[in-house]
């Protein structure tokens, strides 16, 4: 009795111990796996890739070939009127506008009659100019015998002063000359005509508007060939000697071809602005298909040549390494042992970078950034695309699956 | 008072059966109001708190918004944890309540003290605001809006249909907590400025965006009264939408410079684009022809269930409004169903009812082959549904839904609740038979109802200790916590209701009935199957008495066997339920932007489209709107449509096909693959927990130190023996463009820092300026720079910035900008930041291993102060259960042994009822051992019913034999009285041999039915392939391979141990 008693016992008691002590002792399905890589072993280890693998996450190699690059430097601009070839329509006197001759955006032709105006100085200089012309014509017809010889050099001093105040009043040759031959006509109006072929550019004023002398009231340019003037920042140092070539966009776009205009660095400032604390660039800029006006505001990318050929890599072929370095995915040619034929090995260079360039790739119609590499053999390998997924493969043990 | 209960039963046996019509009445009318669900939701009360901070990175977002909330929500009372997670753009805060605590006062509880949070945030960082209430569960829907080929709709237009229609439609529906909009594009009117044309004007662009304000307008003047009436006086100055609305932005003037107006068009360009994305969805399906075909981005909606409205209810009203809603889209527009949680309830439900069905045919073929007659039959049939009826009431009143676990319990449960009336009904037969033979004629009336109610009284005893013992086996998985807690109450509670259920019939209206159907007698006829079966045991009983030392060597033979099979056996918590989806989740490396997301994604889509039973692929790349799972776009959900199983050409099982579609998958480099199911990774969503056994928790404030100690710990743990897969969370990796401004500068030219990180924010990131309002129809005016100007490094460097003395800078004058790798997120614990090392353990105890860390972390890490180390994780929960089962167990058979003495008024007996439970085991792990399950949760459920069932047979045959041995001792004390007078009478060894031999022949069929029904029962769960079938099926198999083994052992082993444990019995019996 006392053995099955005790016996019993035990046997409850050691089957509900030994149930729940091996219960749970650990659960196999629930339990992610953890991973046991780290992010440096990517940076030493040898990837390899099929080629279907190749395919799908699209990585291409391309070959690391010294090259020219453009360095692109932008600097906001405003396209102004060629400053030399421009010519500004003023009255030399005060007058009144009596007709205009020319409306904004004509093209005209040089000698053209552009304003008519009316000055009470110059109808006083005419008349005064007329009374001179007309007392050294009488002095010099009746000459020497009638008149003194200083009383002939006294009017014909009068005369030149009178044809000289009205040449400076801004009439012709041709006006003047009607004013001393026609004695009816109309004294103070005068005309004043394009001294230089060109584009009326503006035209602010209305007929019978009084205007200052200087005041201008007409421009004048020759739009074939205007001026881009850029504010770069002051401590820029680039090198933008005479010549440096430019690109000129309007429209706040750099990827439409049909804004963009090719410029030409002819002048540059050697003071900084004491108020935008700029240095002024000016380019000049062949305006083929008139869509730039002066006052347009643009954005002028200064295309500068490398001194000499350097490596350059898609920014999406840089990533970074662990240790905030940048490093490039070269293929590797030494195969392993145990490699497939169709398999290609990349190992992670650490590389430096250097300066940005940004190339225009007419194809997918973007701007991309290509950064110079150093420390890398020229003529190498490397993943020109895909090296996200070059260094996803080689990190994503350490990934966090659960990632919030 | 039981015996007493039956004769009232009997005298009022009309009033029972209207009683019992009324039972059933109202079970059927309560039934449609009970909640069904697919599985039971295990998560726990959680408020989540989420905060939008547009373009602030993860560190400002921790240091901004989430810890001012953070530190408030611990003044709570009954918090149990507070958890944060600060992401780019978003913070989302998760306060967890302790159990029971109603979800809706811990919502106002949350709101009350997010007042005083708020005051605590920066003005205009961001608005916290509380996440909908809904649980693992909640996600019940999800649908699609389509665009028919032929018709122009984009998906931003898609996208508005769905946020400014589709919602609203939805949103009234009972039980719908929230829709979120998922994929497409948020329309917005996009102003997009050319900073050197803001530089030319001297503007800046907040001045851009005051005009727009000032433009954009309504006004109210209250009344004018004209004659007897009054006008309403309004100023309706907003501005139109569409195309009118860009030309009307572009108007509005900024300032006059000597007379001439500057316009936003003249500094910026205005057009209709996308809001910034922090998701987006992918589509790929196959056409009629079965040719793959992408659909490129498509728009979803997601609608959330309230937490604890009624699915099914919910679903139905979502289905209703579908019409409805097709009817308001435009035409070619479609609302397509993609995933519906009823068609997963229906096929759990479907798995339960199926079983119950199936083992309710199983036990009427076993009930009419041993009883032999119809009524009797139909009076234990009875018994199954009118308890499953009211334990479905009993669950709809007090609102415990009907899932797979609740419903699983019951199909558990259906052959024990036919137990009781067996033994009742068994035993009425066996007592009209005999009385009918002793008779030899006809019984009367009275005779019947006497006989019936005397049998009945004979039975009540043992069924009401019978059904006491399977509810005491029961009562300890109450102190279950957690997942498992969820899981199995609810399992618990209806097997307990249906048995109490069951108790109620087979006591009162078993033989209330009895008396009915009885009234005019029995035909007994004796069952063809138990005849060769007695024949059989007698046969084998009396060698088994004979050869008692080989029969007691022989079980514990097997039982020693079935100790050494235990370590053969896997373990595991709980196995997963089968969704019949599965759901993919792609990590990409965390610096992965949407764009390469979205390029991978079809590419994934179209892989795994090549299977055949993939119908569709959906991805969902990032987040939804706030609100849904806080995901970053580095991480991609494909959704697969998959056929029925049964049309599986590729693998024959879920793994079986995952593990091929792994395989293909790896053709894609770099891209880490989790397969899931839906409701799954919900579920983990909001239980959140690190899932590996140990999480050695560092906490700390500075993240580089957390990083470097972290590693430094990780170290270590790897040095200990027995830790595996030990690695530190992923805190950098996250690509991040970093300006800092250059004070010296600054001040030189008298810029603030605020000057710079307003170009950082408004300029670069871009702002709001007012909104355009077209009927519900919402969308931002979005000021920002022109994309030429931000789009790298280099141009964000040379982006000019007025100095208030008129100086133009570039961004990279006046501040540091460089690519950094910084934290993806931050997580915070208990108001800390932390960072986990995960390990696992292999070949050791746990404890030892844990105590270890301990001291090599102290002894080898040197933390700086304001550091610390926690060690918790998956362990914890392992440990609680194991803990909770090293007492539930003992508890249990405590339990059961004290029922049993108070039954048996001997010590003796009950340790000998108690020999069931190793039995009983030995069978159980032999079954889990052949089918090749684990020792999981739901098998330590099954090991507990069994003990509790196992045990019956034992009260059943030890009943009979002390009866038996009752009947010899009161024949030998008639034989003393008439010899010598002597009240004490001994029985010989032949007599007492005898006893046990007839008592236990004549309890065979009892013990037989009970066994029978009980494991047939369980039958149809054993075979299940259904939805959920999974979790139910290994404890079917211990209580299966249990109770085969109980009942032969119990036939054999209990005889012949009777005599040693039942001395003092004996000596009982026969001194009364």
């Amino acid at each position: 009795m006392n053995f099955f008693k005790s016996f019993s016992l035990l046997a409850a008691l050691l089957l509900s111990v030994i149930f729940t002590s091996i219960s749970f002792a650990k659960s196999e399905s629930n339990l992610a796996q953890v991973n046991t890589s780290n992010n440096h072993e990517s940076e030493v280890q040898l990837l390899s890739f099929t080629d279907q693998q190749m395919q799908m996450a699209d990585i291409k190699l391309a070959k690391l070939i010294p090259q020219y690059m453009d360095k692109r430097l932008y600097a906001p601009g405003e396209v102004q009127a060629n400053g030399y070839t421009s010519y500004v329509v003023s009255p030399r006197v005060d007058s009144v506008i009596m007709r205009r001759h020319a409306i904004l955006g004509e093209h005209v032709e040089q000698g053209r009659a552009l304003v008519t105006l009316f000055s009470e100085d110059v109808a006083q200089a005419q008349a005064l100019y007329r009374l001179a012309y007309a007392d050294w014509r009488r002095a010099k017809k009746v000459g020497n015998s009638v008149i003194s010889e200083s009383q002939l050099l006294s009017a014909e001093t009068d005369y030149i002063a009178a044809y000289s105040r009205l040449k400076a009043y801004g009439l012709s040759e041709k006006s003047i000359a009607v004013v001393a031959e026609n004695n009816s006509s109309a004294l103070g109006e005068y005309t004043l005509k394009a001294e230089r072929s060109g584009l009326v550019l503006s035209d602010n004023f209305q007929q019978g508007q009084r205007v200052n002398a200087g005041e201008s009231i007409m421009v004048l340019a020759d739009e074939h060939e205007l001026w881009v003037e850029a504010r770069l920042a002051a401590n820029n140092n680039m090198p933008l000697t005479k010549g440096t070539k430019a690109e000129v966009f309007f429209s706040g776009t750099t990827t439409d071809e049909n804004h963009s205009y090719q410029a030409e660095v002819i002048q540059q400032g050697h003071t900084i602005d004491p108020k935008t604390r700029t240095r002024l660039v000016r380019l000049k800029v062949k305006n083929t298909n008139h869509q730039l006006h002066p006052g347009l505001f643009v954005d002028v990318y200064f295309s500068v040549l490398t001194k000499e050929p350097i490596l350059v890599v898609p920014e999406s072929a840089l990533l970074r390494a662990s240790d905030n370095g940048w490093l490039i995915y070269t293929k590797q040619d030494q195969p392993l042992k145990t490699q497939q034929h169709d398999q290609t090995n990349f190992i992670a260079q650490e590389v430096n970078v250097g300066a940005s360039y940004r190339v225009y790739s007419s194809s997918t119609k973007q701007w991309l950034n290509w950064r110079e590499v150093t420390g890398v053999t020229p003529n190498s390998y490397f993943a020109i695309t895909g090296a996200f997924f070059i260094a996803s493969q080689g990190a994503k043990s350490g990934f966090d699956a659960h990632n919030h | 008072m039981l015996t007493r209960l039956i004769e009232w039963a009997i005298g009022n046996k009309l009033l029972v059966v209207v009683a019992l019509f009324t039972l059933i009445t109202s079970s059927i009318a309560v039934l449609p109001t009970l909640n069904l669900d697919a599985f039971p939701d295990v998560t726990n009360v959680q408020v989540v708190i989420n905060t939008e901070a547009p373009g602030l990175a993860a560190e400002e977002v921790e240091q901004l918004i989430t810890f001012p909330i953070e530190a408030v929500m611990y003044a709570l009372p009954a918090v149990e944890q507070v958890r944060s997670i600060s992401k780019t753009g978003l913070s989302g805060i998760t306060v967890v309540f302790k159990e029971g605590t109603d979800i809706y006062f811990a919502r106002q509880l949350v709101f009350e003290r997010l007042q005083a949070a708020k005051e605590l945030i920066p003005q205009g960082i961001g608005a916290p605001e509380i996440g909908p209430n809904t649980s693992g569960l909640g996600q019940v829907y999800q649908y699609l809006l389509t665009s028919d080929a032929g018709y122009d709709i984009d998906i931003m237009t898609l996208r508005s249909l769905n946020d400014w229609l589709v919602k609203l439609m939805l949103m009234p529906i009972d039980g719908v907590t929230e829709v979120l909009s998922f994929g497409g594009q948020v329309k917005q009117y996009q102003v997009n400025i050319e900073p050197n044309k803001l530089l030319a004007y001297e503007l800046n662009q907040q001045q851009v965006i005051t005009a727009i304000e000032n433009n954009n307008q309504n006004a109210g003047g209250w009344y004018l009264n004209r004659g007897q009436e009054q006008l309403v006086i309004r100023g309706m100055g907003w501005l139109t939408s569409g195309d009118n609305a860009l030309a009307q932005i572009a108007q509005v003037p900024i300032k006059t410079i000597e007379g001439v107006v500057v316009t936003v068009g003249d500094v910026a360009t205005v057009s209709l684009g996308s809001e910034i994305r922090q998701g987006a969805v992918t589509m790929s399906t196959r056409d009629a022809q079965g040719t793959i075909q992408s659909a490129g981005e498509v728009v979803t909606g997601i609608i959330l269930k309230r937490m604890g409205a009624n699915t099914k209810t919910t679903i139905d009203g979502i289905n209703a409004r579908e019409a409805m809603i097709n009817q308001a889209l435009p035409k070619g527009v479609k609302f397509v169903v993609l995933y519906d949680q009823a068609e997963l309830i229906t096929k759990a439900v479907t798995t339960v009812t199926d079983a119950l069905l199936f083992a309710f045919v199983l036990i009427i073929i076993i009930l009419a082959l041993f009883l032999m007659n119809l009524s009797a039959t139909f009076l234990v049939l009875i018994s199954i549904p009118i308890a499953i009826g009211l334990a479905l009431m009993v669950m709809a009143w007090w609102g415990i839904s009907a899932n797979l676990m609740s419903l699983g319990g019951l199909a558990v449960a259906i052959g024990m609740l036919v137990d009781g009336a067996v033994v009742m009904v068994e035993n009425i037969f066996k007592h009209l038979a005999f009385a009918q033979s002793k008779a030899k004629q006809k019984l009367s009336a009275a005779e019947i109802q006497h006989t019936i109610s005397q049998a009945a009284q004979a039975v009540v005893r043992p069924i009401f200790f019978a059904t006491a013992i399977i509810l005491v086996v029961f009562m300890p998985l109450f102190s279950f916590e957690g997942v498992e807690a969820k899981l199995f109450q609810p399992m618990a509670i209806s097997i307990m209701l249906a048995m109490l259920s069951a108790l109620f019939v087979a006591i009162i209206i078993v033989p209330a009935l009895a008396s009915i159907v009885f009234k005019r007698g029995i035909k007994a006829k004796e069952s063809l199957v138990l005849k060769p079966i007695t024949a059989l045991y007698r046969f084998s009983l009396t060698k088994a008495l004979h050869w008692k030392k080989t029969i007691v060597t022989f079980a514990v033979l097997l039982m020693i066997s079935a100790i050494a099979l235990l370590p053969q056996l896997g373990t595991e918590f709980v196995p997963e339920l089968e969704e019949g989806t599965i759901n993919l989740r792609v990590t990409l490396a965390p610096s992965a932007s949407l764009a390469t997301a979205l390029s991978v994604a079809p590419k994934l889509e179209k892989i795994l489209l090549t299977f055949p039973e993939v119908t569709y692929a959906l991805s969902r790349i990032g987040r939804p709107e706030i609100g849904g799972d806080p995901e970053p776009v580095n991480n991609i959900e494909i959704y697969l449509g998959l056929k029925a199983v049964s049309d599986w050409q590729s693998a024959s099982n879920r793994h079986e096909l995952q593990n091929k579609m792994a395989a293909a998958l790896e053709q894609f480099p770099g891209l880490l693959f989790n397969f899931s199911q839906p409701i799954a990774t919900r579920v983990d969503e909001l239980l959140s927990g690190v899932k590996a056994q140990l999480a050695i928790k560092l906490f700390g404030p500075d993240l580089t130190v957390l990083a470097e100690q972290g590693q430094q710990i990780a170290q270590v743990v790897k040095t200990v023996a027995g830790a595996q897969d030990v690695a530190m969370e992923q805190i950098s990796g996250e690509a991040q463009l970093v300006i800092k401004p250059k004070r010296r500068q600054l001040s030189r030219y008298g810029l603030s820092v605020a000057d710079v990180m307003n170009v950082v924010s408004d300029g670069l990131g871009g702002r709001a300026a007012g909104q355009i309002i077209n009927g519900n129809e919402r969308y931002d005016i979005y000021v920002r720079l022109t994309n030429t100007f931000r789009q790298d490094v280099t141009a964000i460097s040379d982006l000019r910035v007025l100095s208030p003395s008129g100086a133009w800078l570039r961004l990279a004058d006046i501040a540091d900008i460089a690519i950094e790798s910084g934290p993806p997120q931050v997580r915070r614990d208990d108001v800390q930041r932390r960072v986990v090392i995960q390990a696992n353990v292999q070949g050791r105890d746990m404890g030892s291993v844990v105590a270890e860390i301990r001291q090599a972390i102290a002894q080898q890490v040197n933390l700086p102060s304001g550091y610390s180390v926690q060690i918790g994780g998956q362990f914890e929960s392992q440990q609680r259960a194991q803990q909770r089962l090293l007492m539930i167990v003992p508890l249990s058979l405590v339990l059961i042994a004290l029922l049993l003495y108070f039954a048996f008024n001997s010590v003796g007996q009950a340790l000998l009822i108690l020999l069931n439970v190793p039995l009983a085991t030995i069978g159980g792990i032999a079954a889990l051992y052949i089918s090749g399950q684990y020792l999981s949760v739901p098998s330590s459920v099954g090991f507990i019913t069994l003990f509790g069932v196992a045990v019956l047979n034992g009260v059943v045959m030890v009943e009979s034999i002390n009866a038996d041995i009752n009947a010899a001792v009161n024949g030998n004390r008639k034989l003393a009285l008439l010899n010598a007078g002597d009240r004490a009478v001994q029985l010989s060894s032949l007599q007492l041999n005898n006893a046990i031999f007839t008592g236990a022949l004549a309890r065979l069929r009892p013990v037989l039915m009970t066994a029978l029904t009980s494991l047939l029962g369980l039958l149809p769960l054993l075979l299940s392939t259904g939805v959920g079938a999974e979790i139910q099926k290994p404890l079917a198999t211990v209580i299966v391979g249990g109770l085969v083994s109980a009942t032969l052992l119990t036939l054999f082993v209990l005889p012949v141990l009777y005599p040693r444990f039942s001395q003092d019995k004996i000596r009982l019996l026969s001194e009364v």
